[in-house]
């Protein structure tokens, strides 16, 4: 196996959450592959395909996306993509795809699990579900899939969005978006009832919708106790703790998850349990991490500094919809998420909304409220270069930020897969330096010019 | 110097291609309204039914993308970032308007970029599905009613349905004169050669289309009365993302190579699909501008069958070979590209795919690779 030297590549999680996430992906895998192994349908999926659906359809999913950083922080992504590359991948391609393109290929080779497979490897699937939400990439990831190594039944969920400007408040306009989305998650359903010769239990559906409402409430009440200071939950354990909630959040088992969260973090607010017993600085984390060196936030910490909120995968307020609507429910979700969005300003995160409801790419004033509402003193920006579309918006954002807050920025760049692209010398250097600025401006937390 | 007027034929080309705002900076001073656009997902007959002037937007490979880049993150398209780098320099601010179609990640996300900087009196995004069924149909059927009353609310004036369909005819008549332009390329030697093929496009989405169709019929007379080019030389097929200058065909056709047909967004994208008038005009746009419109950026199903279009334009136009011209961090095109590669090989078609940068010194590196490509076709047609 191929490990990363960097002295980042084994991060300390804080929560017993957020420590207990690996645990969760190994049974997670292992139950996926036993499903197979029973002849069960299984599927690779691109996040976002709602997995309300899934849930309600009992397919074992999954996620390439996740299997990207899966093997990023398990020192295998390398190998991957250095296949996928002597394919004729160029390097610029997003590299969880060109991961999955190194494993397949590998995979197929072999005709069999790769023995170095983190995990066990995402095993044959039965179906290929993706979904158009938010980058070119993810369709056309999933045709290079199924043209070249895949021969399963493929679906493509388009997922529409609308542009910075519309007028949200425009009847016609919510019609165009909610009939569309809907009509597409009739024809995820339809597809799946072909695939797995079953009928949609509409009951169990309105559950897992209800479940993932819940879910969602309870991650964002979490979200609104690391505003503490001290901060309670630092963003190594945030990027960990998204995973029930991005992939399997209808089941009890999300809902339990959360809770649990909420619950812990709760109380170490109320016990000051901090991240470091010795906070000198708050920071506001924006971009993808690095998978492969989750240390680096360690390294933060060892200098005083702690994550204490992140722009990515941000599952937003609370959504009021009647999970009895179903299908319905879903649709309005998304619509309700992309109001969200638009109202903070949507700029440079146009697509908004996934059909249940996540988000790819914050819009600015809601970073800036994070920036003052979880008193950061500085804000360091990830750029991930083969992941356009998130990366896509920090420079405005730095502009916006710098005009209406007075904290300073790093920009760092790598990616969230690719440890080719990643120094640590050069990193460190920047990373004390930026702790120094921080330091001759004593502490001073987001205030405006 | 010759006033234009004077001009006529290529030599009309040449100059409005090397002065392509002068046109559009004229009529602008007559009262007109120019509106720019970029990528062609959304049809520009609605513009012209509404009495404005489509414009297209482009770059320029010599002057950078440094303002651009304040704004935009450098791993997205250059292309659209020089494109921006323009529009910020105030190089088009004589547009009234910018209209864009979700065409790929980094258009959809330049235009809620040119909107907060440059907003403009009419600034409009058509949404376009990458998947083609019947509820995304109805989807884009809705988005361009949605363009359509825009356009009429911003024009002051509704636009008939005799208007619609004499803009809609006018556009036909500008894509079959084109067509029949390719159609002398099918000689050998080409009557017109790629780089004359390709100024002449890209004056002519610089003019208003009634302009460019008479253009397009001096250009044809002239080079089919012309003395023919007697060597022959090795045919390519040219493929790939938006080109808007001649550097690229000219490198090849300095090389030793003709190109005769293409598959790129200034080209065959643009021009090869009229819009049906003999039903309801509104499906004849959808058929034109989404389903039929060629572009890796919507999903054409699994089989390798959807480069199909590839073999006949190689057939029709006996093309030797394939450079495929691949913008750096172009995802739609650069995730193809392994798929295509193999497909051509089955057909034994020989292919050479490159990465560009869209800066002037990127192209001229390619040469030596180029030059080989070259040798390499002749020998395997002779
Ligand atoms: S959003 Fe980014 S990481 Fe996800 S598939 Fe697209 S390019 Fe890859
Ligand atoms: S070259 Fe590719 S990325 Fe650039 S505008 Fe065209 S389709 Fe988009």
């Amino acid at each position: 196996m191929v490990t990363s030297s960097s002295e980042f590549a084994k991060p300390i999680r804080h929560t017993d959450a957020a420590k207990s996430v690996n645990r969760v992906l190994k049974d997670w895998y292992a139950r996926s592959q036993e499903a197979r192994a029973k002849g069960a349908p299984s599927a690779w999926v691109m996040a976002s395909t709602p997995p309300e659906i899934l849930e309600a359809f009992d397919i074992q999913a999954v996620f390439p996306e996740n299997y990207g950083a899966v093997s990023a922080s398990r020192g295998q992504a390398v190998h991957y993509i250095n296949i996928a590359e002597s394919e004729g991948y160029s390097p610029s391609i997003c590299s969880y795809c060109r991961n999955t393109l190194g494993y397949i290929q590998e995979r197929q080779q072999l005709k069999a699990e790769p023995p170095d497979a983190p995990l066990g490897g995402m095993g044959d699937p039965s179906m290929l579900l993706s979904v158009s939400l938010c980058c070119d990439i993810r369709i056309k990831w999933f045709q290079t899939l199924a043209t070249r190594y895949l021969k399963v039944p493929i679906h493509i969920m388009e997922s529409l969005n609308p542009p910075y400007g519309l007028d949200m408040t425009d009847e016609r306009i919510k019609k165009h978006y909610i009939d569309v989305a809907l009509a597409e998650l009739r024809s995820l359903v339809a597809f799946l009832e072909e695939q797995t010769g079953r009928k949609l239990d509409e009951r169990r559906l309105k559950q897992v919708i209800a479940n993932s409402l819940v879910a969602r409430r309870l991650l964002y009440q979490t979200y609104q106790l690391r505003k503490a200071v001290p901060s309670p939950m630092p963003s190594e354990d945030a990027f960990a703790c998204v995973v029930p909630y991005l992939y399997m959040r209808g089941t009890s088992f999300a809902v339990d998850f959360y809770q649990k969260l909420h619950e812990e973090v709760k109380e170490r607010v109320e016990k000051r349990i901090a991240v470091i017993p010795e906070e000198r600085y708050r920071i506001l984390w924006v971009g993808m991490p690095p998978w492969f060196n989750m240390g680096i936030f360690n390294y933060l910490e060892s200098l005083g500094t702690v994550s204490a909120i992140e722009s990515q995968y941000y599952m937003g307020t609370p959504i009021e919809v009647d999970p009895e609507k179903g299908l319905q429910a879903l649709a309005e979700i998304a619509w309700l998420r992309s109001v969200e969005q638009h109202r903070q300003g949507a700029e440079i995160a146009p697509e908004q909304s996934g059909p249940s409801g996540d988000v790819a790419g914050l819009p600015v004033s809601l970073v800036e409220s994070f920036a003052r509402d979880y008193k950061v003193h500085g804000i360091i920006v990830h750029l991930v270069q083969s992941c356009r579309i998130i990366s896509f918006g920090q420079a405005h954002y730095k502009n916006v930020l710098r005009e209406r807050l007075n904290l300073p920025m790093l920009s760092l760049e790598s990616d969230m897969s690719d440890p080719r692209l990643w120094n640590d010398t050069e990193i460190k250097g920047h990373i004390k330096l930026f702790i120094d600025v921080l330091g001759q401006r004593k502490g001073t937390t987001a205030v405006k010019q | 110097m010759v006033p234009v007027a004077a001009l006529t034929g290529l030599q009309k080309v040449k100059y409005i291609y090397n002065n392509r705002l002068d046109r559009v900076k004229e009529l602008k001073s007559e009262g007109k309204r120019i509106i720019g656009y970029l990528c062609s997902m959304a049809p520009l007959e609605i513009l012209e039914a509404a009495g404005l002037v489509p414009f297209r937007i482009m770059g320029s490979p010599q002057k950078g993308t440094a303002s651009a880049d304040v704004h935009i993150e450098t791993n997205m398209c250059p292309y659209v970032r020089n494109c921006f780098a323009r529009g910020l320099e105030g190089e088009f601010g004589f547009l009234d308007g910018l209209l864009l179609s979700h065409t790929c990640d980094s258009v959809l996300r330049l235009y809620g970029l040119w909107k907060y900087h440059l907003d403009a009196p009419f600034t409009h995004c058509v949404n376009v599905p990458h998947t083609i069924s019947e509820p995304t149909i109805r989807f884009f059927r809705e988005e361009i009613e949605l363009f359509k009353e825009k356009v009429e609310q911003y024009a002051g004036q509704e636009i008939s349905g005799p208007a619609l369909r004499a803009s809609i005819e006018l556009y036909n008549a500008n894509k079959a004169l084109v067509k029949e332009l390719y159609g002398l390329r099918k000689e050998d030697p080409p009557l017109i050669s790629g780089t004359e093929m390709m100024e002449t496009l890209v004056a002519g989405l610089s003019i208003p289309a009634r302009e460019f169709n008479q253009l397009l019929r001096e250009v044809k007379d002239e080079v089919i009365t012309r003395p023919p080019k007697l060597t022959k030389k090795p045919r390519l097929l040219l493929h790939g993302c938006i080109m808007d200058k001649t550097g690229f065909v000219s490198l090849i056709e300095k090389c030793g190579a003709k190109v005769v047909m293409d598959d790129t967004c200034i080209g065959t994208r643009t021009f090869w699909n009229e819009v049906a008038t003999d039903g309801d005009l509104l499906d004849g746009l959808i058929d034109s501008y989404f389903k039929k419109f060629q572009c890796p950026r919507t999903y054409r199903g699994r089989s390798l069958h959807r480069f199909d279009y590839l073999r006949q334009y190689a057939t029709d136009y006996n093309a030797q070979g394939m450079i495929s011209y691949i913008m750096r961090f172009c995802d739609c095109h650069s995730l193809d590209a392994p798929d295509m590669r193999d497909y051509l090989r089955e057909l034994r078609l020989p292919v050479l795919i490159v990465e560009d940068d869209y800066t002037e010194g990127a192209v001229q590196s390619l040469r030596v690779r180029i030059q080989a490509f070259i040798e390499s076709v002749t020998e395997i047609s002779v």
